[in-house]
């Protein structure tokens, strides 16, 4: 990090201007269309919900963010960050084995292992997703292998299910997982754990003492890339959940469409980027925290 | 000589690497309190050895006896061996004092007993302030001490160093040689101390063992080493030699007397049973030869001075033979040459500081 601002502040004093023409566009793509819209959606969320006029009323209030904490609202926000939450742990428990093992393999190996991580963004997510609809069906391929297999005699409902939701986020989500993992296991400095072994430490506490705070960082960038989008993923609830997994995501989509409330749409839009920002403060701070040893 | 078991020793250990064999079984012991230096260039097998010996590596033969008992088969952490990483391997996320304490409290050392002796080995390594700093924030030398400290805290029955100075500048190595070899006598632990620089070992070391192409070619003291070369490796690899090539003549009565390029050299003591017509090199320290600008009295032989070089504290003669071979002499003996580039000059030497190693093709037969 300290190299890297050094060199740009070297170069920045070189070309000042090139610089800065060549960083303009990109300033104000994000000022019209992220900055704007922040703008619109945080005014529009002290509106007030019309009937007509394309459903707002130019009237100050602070009722929509009132409505967030109606126990039915107060509810989906919760159940979203907990299946977020859960969401992640899984990735995590699975990724980090992966992404640990791909930097330990064989060269050869694991450019095709990459591929295979890599290929599935190739595809649209939502169709992807149709697909694990299909696999998950009552007659579908899962059920009808189980039941030639003589392993159950009726199809098990898999759709529509919590644990599909989750299956759904869980595949959609490992890569933003596996990816900083071993980008951070990759570059470890192995000798630094034959001298935690040297001295004394079994293989596991080596992993625990060593190798497990020395890829944190990729840990954590792991956690966030996975939290935060699983947050206000929607689609994926919709094509493989019931209609009890209703989370913030479709409940903003819903306010927006169904019920055209866009002033409580905007607000709790705004609430979830409150929350997220929150996590990513929290993953700035610990991130730049220089001791992380968890001894 | 003595009844007593070495402290250390590598019994026949061979190492192959993907078909390869890079060490080949090589044997060695070591004494209690012994500085010993494994010495060779690089990719001689020292490191492996190293690591045979820590068990961060596997022997493909062969065993490793501490105390005589077989440790082959334990893995690195129950091994009453440490080792101080060329790369220093500090661990980068704790502080100087948590490095120093790590193999303490895996051994669920008391905390004040920790803390005492992190104490002590801060002051050993001469840095008691240093404590709760970071590693990224000390020098290549202090971090250099820090991975000696935590080597040394957990009281090895061997340290092992790989190249331990090797990044180091000139004068900190000087100093850091200083330092290494005054903590060892402080501690009294086994040394196994891994360098390519051959004044490092020399300054040092009690043993040099001389590794080449993962054989050892001599293991003696510094002196003995320097001064009876066994092979020529050894004679080429230490100190500044020229290797003339010769022929036995004759060999009798222990004495050898030995012809170059036709003409006859001073007899020599013979110490590998040389026999008549054998190929031997005639290893002559270049700071031990004598010049002289008109030819002397007994045994001397005639040289074109083709260089005189101004070398500091030294000056070195680049001398021809009639028969085209280059000698170099160091020191200040050369400097009686000035002045006589081109001509002819003389050059001589005391048998006793000269010896004799087998040439290459002898030593590969055994």
């Amino acid at each position: 990090m300290k190299n890297a601002s050094e060199t740009e502040s070297r170069k920045g004093r070189k070309s000042d201007l090139a610089q800065a023409a060549l960083i303009s566009p990109m300033v104000l793509w994000t000022l019209i269309f992220v900055g704007l819209a922040f703008l619109y959606i945080i005014g529009l969320s002290f509106m007030t919900k019309d009937a007509e006029n394309f459903g707002v009323k130019l009237e100050f209030t602070f009722d929509n963010y009132a409505k967030l904490f109606q126990p039915m609202y107060w509810q989906v926000l919760k159940q979203s960050l907990l299946l977020a939450f859960y969401t992640t742990v899984i990735c995590l428990l699975l990724g980090y084995p992966f992404g640990y093992l791909m930097s330990k393999v064989s060269v050869k190996w694991r450019g095709l292992i990459m591929l295979l991580v890599i290929v599935p963004f190739w595809t649209n997510a939502l169709v992807r997703i149709y697909g694990w609809r299909i696999l998950l069906l009552a007659d579908g391929p899962i059920n009808s292998l189980l039941k030639t297999l003589g392993i159950i005699d009726k199809p098990l409902k898999l759709l529509g299910t919590y644990g599909a939701v989750l299956l759904g986020m869980v595949y959609a989500l490992i890569p933003f997982m596996i990816l900083p993992v071993y980008t951070n296991v990759e570059k470890m400095d192995w000798s630094v754990v034959e001298a935690a072994r040297d001295l004394g430490a079994s293989p596991i506490s080596a992993f625990i003492t060593i190798t497990l705070p020395m890829t944190v960082s990729g840990v954590l960038a792991g956690c966030v890339l996975v939290f935060v989008p699983s947050i206000g993923l929607f689609f994926i609830s919709d094509l493989l959940g019931g209609a009890q997994d209703l989370l913030a995501g479709n409940l903003i989509r819903d306010q927006l469409l169904k019920s055209r409330d866009w002033p409580f749409a905007a607000a709790l839009s705004v609430m979830l980027l409150i929350i997220t920002s929150a996590l990513l403060w929290l993953y700035r701070k610990a991130g730049g925290k220089n001791d992380m040893s968890i001894m | 000589m003595s009844e007593t078991i070495p402290l250390l020793q590598l019994e026949n250990i061979s190492m192959t690497y993907s078909g390869t064999e890079v060490l080949h079984s090589i044997s060695l012991s070591v004494r209690k309190g012994e500085f010993l230096t494994l010495l060779g260039p690089s990719g001689c097998g020292k490191t492996t050895t190293l690591r045979i010996i820590a068990g961060l590596a596997q022997q493909t033969s062969g065993r490793v006896l501490l105390d005589g008992k077989d440790i082959s088969q334990l893995p690195p952490e129950k091994r009453e061996v440490n080792t101080v990483f060329q790369s220093y391997a500090l661990f980068p996320h704790m502080s100087v004092e948590k490095n120093i304490a790590y193999g303490l409290r895996l051994r669920r050392t008391p905390a004040a007993e920790i803390k005492a002796r992190v104490a002590e080995m801060l002051s050993l390594i001469r840095l008691p302030e240093y404590g709760k700093r970071m590693p990224s924030e000390l020098s290549g030398g202090q971090r250099q001490r820090v991975a000696i400290a935590r080597a040394l805290i957990l009281r090895p029955r061997v340290l092992l160093l790989d190249e331990p100075l090797g990044a180091l500048d000139l004068q900190l190595r000087r100093q850091m040689q200083q330092e290494l070899k005054e903590i060892q006598k402080e501690v009294g632990i086994t040394f196994i101390y891994i360098t390519h620089d051959q004044e490092e070992a020399l300054n040092m070391s009690d043993t040099i063992a001389v590794m080449n192409a993962g054989r050892f070619e001599q293991i003696g003291s510094p002196s003995e080493v320097y001064e009876s070369p066994k092979t020529l490796f050894t004679a080429g690899f230490i100190g500044q030699s020229n290797l003339l090539e010769c022929s036995v003549k004759a060999a009798e009565n222990g004495v050898v007397s030995l012809e170059m390029d036709g003409e006859a050299l001073p007899a020599m003591p013979n110490r590998f049973d040389f026999r008549a017509g054998d190929r031997v090199r005639l290893v002559l320290r270049s700071e031990r030869i004598k010049c002289c600008a008109e030819k002397p009295d007994g045994f001397s032989i005639p040289v074109t001075l083709s260089a005189l070089r101004y070398a500091g504290s030294s000056m070195r003669a680049i001398l021809t033979t009639g028969q085209g071979r280059e000698i170099t002499a160091l020191g200040h003996e050369p400097a009686r040459l000035a002045g006589m580039e081109g001509k002819t000059v003389y050059i001589a030497f005391d048998a006793d500081e000269a010896c004799l190693v087998p040439d290459k093709k002898d030593v590969d037969e055994k």
